[in-house]
């Protein structure tokens, strides 16, 4: 060998030597760039969802950094001072900018939009008052909450929330929920849709009409919001790492999701810290950089260099590489589409750093070939990947807005996904509290956690298919009776513990019935998935997927039906809960929608036809064809008839099969005057045959009441008066071995016994509501309410 | 001054009528360029954490670098134990000091004047008037300085309420000290009450 080449392979092995720990060392602690010097510090920083990321300092000079080819340009200015300004995205892109800076402690009352795509800033109607260090949170409509901030040189807040109304361009006071809060507070719109305040006594504020505030609980450390930082790392789940002075390296965790939720400690960070950023990853660690582990304001004689990440799933952090520079005071950090980390700023810092984390390198990335642009809460949309089958996980993560050592937009959410033909499908969240409207990073990450480039997406408010929910119907007992409420429920996704649904319903022995519609995205077999504690009974297009009217502990139960896309099926679930815990959620999947809670938009309110089990039809030789409906526990019969008496009955029966012993109850809201022997009641009927046994008591519409029966079929029929009444009226048969009895009742609590007639009736029977006009050829159409059957 | 000091105390005093320390100001010095404003909601919630703690000011006086207090039942808070509640807050505050006014009856116990707390029964030292906790307050008058004196020399074992800085002593367990920098006796004549 020539002593060139002998001599380069030698440097070739230094060099590859040296290297070597380089790579190794970057897979395990991540690498940073060098640094890159900015003409301003960036003191608020914000990724637009042009993917370019827009930086101002200590007054109205913004500037745009591209990070696809490193250049730094300047942006329009605003024309005033909008340094120490609260800032989130609206759902459209747009960032809304509140308050600004006149000098210390004395807020602007100023707020501007800066649209990202048009380059261009616009003036809003002044709040209420100035607002220094305010902070901002978007909403699950769109609306943008603004709270805190101070307006004059003795610092004083400005203890008005304001909510600012995208639609009407106006502010909305929230005058019932003033109070003095800590500057800069950690804000976050929890699952329930009201806004958790982080502070160290951390509050929910429920920002319907005047506002009001619902205390939570106390951080275990009470210096928290001393400049630490805070993360909703997932669905209701946050993050605050450090703060404090003297900083701690202690962090606390809270799940809103919980009953009643309470901050504990999770693990500490290696370093204490104090003015550091947390930046959510796009695999759901958390990655804190920079601060000070000095005491004092900010100190940097004692700067927190290190990198760390916390795993939520161990709950500890791992040390990663260091930076160059000093992050305290006024730096910021935020994710990049790419997955790198831009950190930034901090005082008499005019200059960057981009960290890698070492899923950068560990192997090939996954790739997006395409994915929508915008899509719906709930929907399931299809991202195309030539990796599809090495997808493990899917996330979001919403694009960051930052300022004082706070990101008051990101937030981060796995999403459910199924592998399709050159990609998968994937299912945006339905719930605009989990995911409120806006821009986000799509993440697609393979089995060794290697996340993709994140192309944008646009969660528009609203939902894809329109859909508002079901009708529930809320009853306090377990057999549909005694109806204490009824509303519309988005999803059907209720956890009520030993709870109740209302203060107006028990505990226990309650009874939920939601009818509607559901409508499918896909061509597909969806199975439908019931978990309850109790019973359960679940139909879908008057198809029984799920019977299980039984007690039982929270139980899952499913049943499939092929359905068409974007036709709406009737859905219709009862269920009961006699004891214990209350549970009720109802899910579906099919091959392109994971399984998930059947999202609002999916849900619809109309509800053709009635219940099940029951059914409806006339009976005898009627002049006019019947008819039934349904709406939220409320029934209609139409029937015509000459009458149901003599030896053959002519009328319109809603009716249900029943067994042995019966017992059926309705209140009768309203008879139809077609005659004064019209008549509206409750039928337990041997056979459907016109001149079949039965026994039926009944309401008419001028002579009171009437316990009617026929004995023998084809045979005549046999009346006892029943005395006064009018609609509203309830009435009631029962039946034990072959004795019937007939009650009446003003009010459904105290019975009175109208008659009692021993027939030697089959044991199968049919109980149900029995209308006949008295006037053939005339329909009567007459109205029930707390219809219960227990056949 | 005179008069904004006589409402302060009323309304503070308004709150527990039955209290014996009818009022208390923390002097807290804090690590924030922007003065004790800016972390008072945290320092105010975390003292409101405090078992001892009834209330909390909502706002403290920035120029003074001070915020009002109540204790529960009106109690003397211990400074010592107060001082490290308030740099373990992690709101990057110490505490100054704590001035307080104090309804009691002055006894003496061999060369020192102690000033037994009316209902609480707690005892203090009394002692001449050494700093003032205000940050930027004016010089220490002529009528401050010698407030201490000229009160022993008054009272004899008759109500008095004295408003002045709560110092803890450096040895543990030894009385709490008052210092004298006003007071009034009730009943004597307005010559015989001293205001700054």
């Amino acid at each position: 060998m020539h002593s060139l080449n002998v001599r380069n392979a030698v440097v070739c092995l230094i060099i590859g030597v040296g290297l070597l720990p380089t790579v190794l060392h970057a897979q395990t602690s991540g690498q940073w760039s060098g640094v890159q010097n900015w003409p301003i510090v960036s003191v608020h920083t914000h990724l637009l969802p042009t993917g370019k990321v827009m930086f101002y300092p200590y007054g109205d000079d913004s500037r745009l950094w591209d990070p696809a080819n490193n250049s730094i340009t300047t942006l329009p200015r605003v024309n005033y001072n909008i340094f120490c300004t609260g800032h989130s995205f609206t759902s459209d892109g747009r960032l809304l900018v509140t308050g600004g800076h006149v000098q210390n402690g004395w807020g602007l009352n100023d707020a501007s939009y800066y649209d990202p795509v048009a380059n261009t800033w616009t003036r809003l109607p002044d709040m209420n008052n100035g607002r220094w260090y305010p902070s901002s949170t978007t909403l699950a409509n769109g609306d943008v909450l603004i709270t805190s901030g101070s307006y004059d040189t003795n610092y004083s807040n400005n203890t008005l929330p304001q909510v600012w109304q995208v639609g009407s361009g106006s502010w909305r006071n929230l005058t019932s929920a003033q109070l003095g809060l800590p500057l800069y507070p950690r804000t976050f719109l929890a699952p329930n849709g009201r806004v958790f305040v982080a502070t160290s006594t951390s509050r929910y504020l429920d920002t319907a009409g005047a506002g009001a505030w619902t205390t939570v609980g106390n951080t275990r450390f009470g210096g928290r919001d001393n400049y630490g930082s805070a993360a909703m790392y997932d669905v209701g789940k946050i993050l605050w790492a450090g703060g404090g002075d003297p900083p701690t390296a202690s962090c606390e965790i809270i799940d809103l999701n919980a009953a009643t939720p309470t901050w504990n400690f999770t693990g500490n960070m290696a370093t204490p810290r104090r003015q550091n950023n947390l930046t959510i990853l796009p695999d759901g660690r958390v990655l804190v950089t920079g601060g000070s582990s000095g005491a004092g304001f900010n100190n940097d004689t004692s700067p927190a260099h290190s990198a760390e990440v916390w795993n939520p799933a161990t709950g500890t952090w791992t040390t990663w590489v260091s930076s160059t520079r000093y992050r305290g005071y006024h730096s910021t950090a935020l994710l990049l589409p790419d997955g790198r980390v831009l950190s930034s700023g901090g005082d008499g810092q005019p200059n960057a750093e981009i960290f890698s984390p070492p899923y950068l390198f560990n192997g090939a990335r996954p790739t997006i070939s395409s994915s929508p642009a915008t899509a719906n809460h709930g929907q399931t949309i299809f991202v195309g990947t030539p990796n599809a089958t090495a997808i493990t996980r899917v996330t979001l993560t919403r694009i960051s807005s930052v300022t004082h050592a706070q990101n008051w937009d990101q937030r981060f959410l796995n999403l459910g996904f199924a592998q399709a033909s050159g990609g998968l499908n994937v299912t945006i969240p339905s719930s605009a509290n989990n995911c409120p409207p806006g821009h986000y990073l799509l993440w697609i990450l393979n089995g060794s956690g290697v996340p993709s480039v994140a192309p944008f997406i646009r969660i528009v408010p609203g939902s894809g298919g329109g859909g508002t929910g079901l009708n529930g119907e809320y009853y306090d007992n377990i057999n549909f009776t005694q109806r204490r409420l009824t509303r519309t429920d988005a999803t059907v996704n209720f956890d009520w513990g030993a709870g109740s649904p209302n203060a107006a319903i028990g505990a226990d022995t309650f009874s939920v019935r939601w009818t509607g519609q559901v409508q499918p995205q896909f061509s597909e077999t969806y199975t439908f998935y019931t978990r309850t504690d109790d019973g359960v009974r679940l139909w879908v297009n008057g198809q029984l997927l799920v019977d299980k009217w039984i007690d039982q502990g929270p139980t899952e139960w499913s049943g499939s039906i092929a359905l068409t896309a974007n036709t709406k099926y009737n859905i219709q679930m009862d269920y009961y809960e006699n004891g214990g815990g209350a549970l009720a959620q109802l899910s579906w999947a099919s091959s392109s929608t994971p399984k998930a809670i059947i999202p609002q938009s999916r849900l619809f309110t109309t509800f053709s036809g009635i219940p099940r089990p029951w059914t409806s039809q006339d009976i005898g030789a009627v002049g006019a064809t019947g008819g039934s409906s349904y709406s939220v526990g409320n029934w209609t019969v139409n029937g015509s008839g000459a009458d149901i008496w003599g030896n053959a009955d002519e009328f319109r029966f809603v009716h249900q099969p029943a067994s042995g012993d019966c017992d059926i109850i309705a209140r009768v809201t309203g008879v139809q005057n077609t005659d004064l022997w019209a008549k509206a009641g409750v039928m337990i009927r041997e056979s459907l045959t016109a001149g079949s046994r039965h026994t039926y008591m009944a309401l008419t519409s001028g002579n009171g009441l009437a316990f009617q029966r026929r004995v023998a079929t084809d045979g005549v029929s046999t009346h006892t008066a029943g005395g006064a009444g009018a609609a509203p009226y309830w009435v009631r048969l029962t039946r034990v071995g072959n004795v019937f009895t007939a009650y009446r009742s003003s009010d459904g609590v105290t019975w009175t016994t109208v008659g009692t007639e021993t027939i030697a009736m089959a044991a199968t029977t049919y109980i149900g509501l029995a209308v006949t006009s008295h006037l053939d050829g005339t329909v009567n159409s007459s109205t029930f309410d707390n219809v219960s059957a227990a056949p | 001054m005179r008069n904004i000091l006589v409402i302060t105390l009323c309304a503070i005093a308004g709150l527990t009528a039955q209290a014996e320390v009818i009022s208390l100001t923390l002097g807290i010095d804090v690590n924030s360029p922007y003065g004790i404003s800016e972390p008072w909601v945290t320092i105010r919630e975390g003292l409101l954490r405090l078992d001892y703690v009834e209330s909390v000011a909502n706002l403290p006086d920035r120029k003074s670098g001070t915020g009002e207090m109540r204790t529960k039942n009106g109690r003397v808070p211990d400074v010592d134990t107060l001082a490290k509640a308030l740099r373990e807050l992690g709101a990057g505050a110490t505490l100054r000091g704590v001035e307080v006014t104090i309804n009691g009856h002055i006894i003496k116990e061999g060369d020192h004047f102690l000033l037994k707390v009316s209902k609480t029964g707690e005892t203090l030292r009394l002692a001449p008037l050494t700093k003032r906790i205000q940050r930027n307050a004016l010089e220490i008058t002529e009528s401050e300085r010698n407030a201490f004196a000229r009160l022993v020399s008054h009272s004899e074992g008759g109500e008095v309420r004295i408003t002045g800085p709560l110092r803890a002593h450096p040895d543990a367990g030894a009385l709490q000290t008052l210092e004298v920098r006003i007071f009034e006796l009730p009943g004597r004549s307005q010559n015989q009450t001293n205001h700054n």
